[in-house]
């Protein structure tokens, strides 16, 4: 192989793996920002997700996901940590950890779910989605989180998440003085 | 393009598959102890490197029979969550510290706990791979919380797929189908 040939195949394997990344890491904020649009666009329209005996077309995922977030909390981070990714021309296999930090309806304990997702992958046109996921439960651990009504932390001022376009990460261009909701 | 202009380019993607590579190392070796995939874990180390977990030092190559045990002894299920590395790569050393959080449900009771600290590694380059010369592994606290959520009807009805500890593992698949494994679940 030339030098500029495993430069290009080099590269290539750089972008796939980040685009990959990417694709797994737009899944987790859209799950938090319960946005259907960014969720959706996730998966492939003949996608499927899985999450225990909840199976839904990708596009119905959001719809889904959404609802059960919203009964069970008021707030959560989906947190990627380790991901291991197997590519394979235009099919990769991945495996990325999540924690899924969630705030309780009571606003005064917390919950966090440690798991996996499984996923299989699949490049069209240039895109990599999601063709099919799977969901591992690994293990939980839950505790209090009633700091957050105390008025020491209250009075620090400190920006709270939203469930819309309100939330501070879509602030473009990003400035100190868009007001945002606080604890 | 003249012929220093590739020889800076291949430098600097040479840079990002090392950085990429490394990372991968240690996501391989925490992957590996959560599947107690002892091929998977041995080979994130050098033949003769060595790792340090506290007051056991273990060879590499005798790092997965050491923590599977330990593992095993004491927890049900964990999961070792890799997550900021800072690396600096000199030629064929690199020097990484990757923070870490290991959740372990314990094995008795309706507890887990989280440990937080830091993989400081040594690598090395041999034959274009990248593997541990020497693992050491600061704890920096821990916490522990309750964890009877898995046993609640509530959870039990969703159904979740439970993890493995061998290759019956979702993440094993090839391909990747929904069709009814032998997993457990919760």
């Amino acid at each position: 192989m030339t030098e500029t040939e495993t430069l290009r195949r080099n590269v290539r394997y750089l972008k796939d793996r980040l685009a990959i990344l990417d694709c797994i890491a737009r899944h987790a904020r859209a799950h938090d920002r319960h946005d259907e649009a960014l969720l959706s666009s996730t998966y492939w329209e003949d996608g499927t997700d899985e999450h225990g005996n909840a199976i839904n077309p990708g596009p119905k995922y959001a719809e889904w996901a959404n609802a059960v977030h919203a009964a069970g909390s008021c707030l959560h981070t989906h947190n990627i940590t380790c991901h291991t990714c197997q590519i394979e021309g235009d099919v990769a296999h991945c495996e990325s950890y999540v924690i899924v930090a969630l705030l309780n309806r009571d606003e005064s304990t917390s919950r966090f779910i440690s798991g996996r997702y499984v996923d299989r992958l699949e490049r069209r046109g240039g895109e990599w989605r999601i063709a099919l996921r799977r969901s591992i439960v690994d293990t939980v651990i839950a505790g209090d989180a009633s700091m957050l009504k105390n008025p020491l932390f209250k009075e620090m001022g400190y920006t709270r998440g939203t469930w819309d376009e309100a939330d501070i990460s879509y602030d473009r261009p990003l400035a100190l003085e868009t007001p945002t909701r606080k604890w | 393009m003249t012929a220093n202009d590739i020889e800076q380019l291949s430098r600097d993607v040479q840079y990002l598959m090392d950085r990429l590579a490394i990372k991968d190392c240690a996501v391989r070796h925490a992957r590996g102890c959560d599947r107690y995939d002892s091929e998977l874990l041995a080979s994130a180390y050098h033949e003769d490197g060595v790792d340090e977990h506290g007051d056991a030092i273990n060879p590499g190559p005798k790092y997965p029979e050491w923590v599977n045990a330990a593992h095993q002894e004491r927890f049900l299920t964990h999961t070792h969550n890799v997550l900021q590395q800072v690396c600096e790569i000199k030629g064929d050393v690199a020097h990484c510290e990757t923070y870490v959080i290991g959740m372990f449900k314990d094995k008795e009771g309706a507890t887990s706990r989280f440990l937080y600290g830091r993989y400081l590694d040594r690598l090395e380059r041999r034959n274009g791979e990248w593997r541990i010369m020497v693992r050491r592994s600061p704890v920096d606290g821990l916490l522990v919380g309750d964890a009877s959520m898995l046993t609640s009807p509530a959870f039990i009805r969703q159904g979740y797929v439970k993890g493995m500890k061998d290759e019956r593992d979702l993440s094993y698949q090839r391909p990747l189908t929904l069709s009814e494994t032998p997993a457990d679940r919760w």
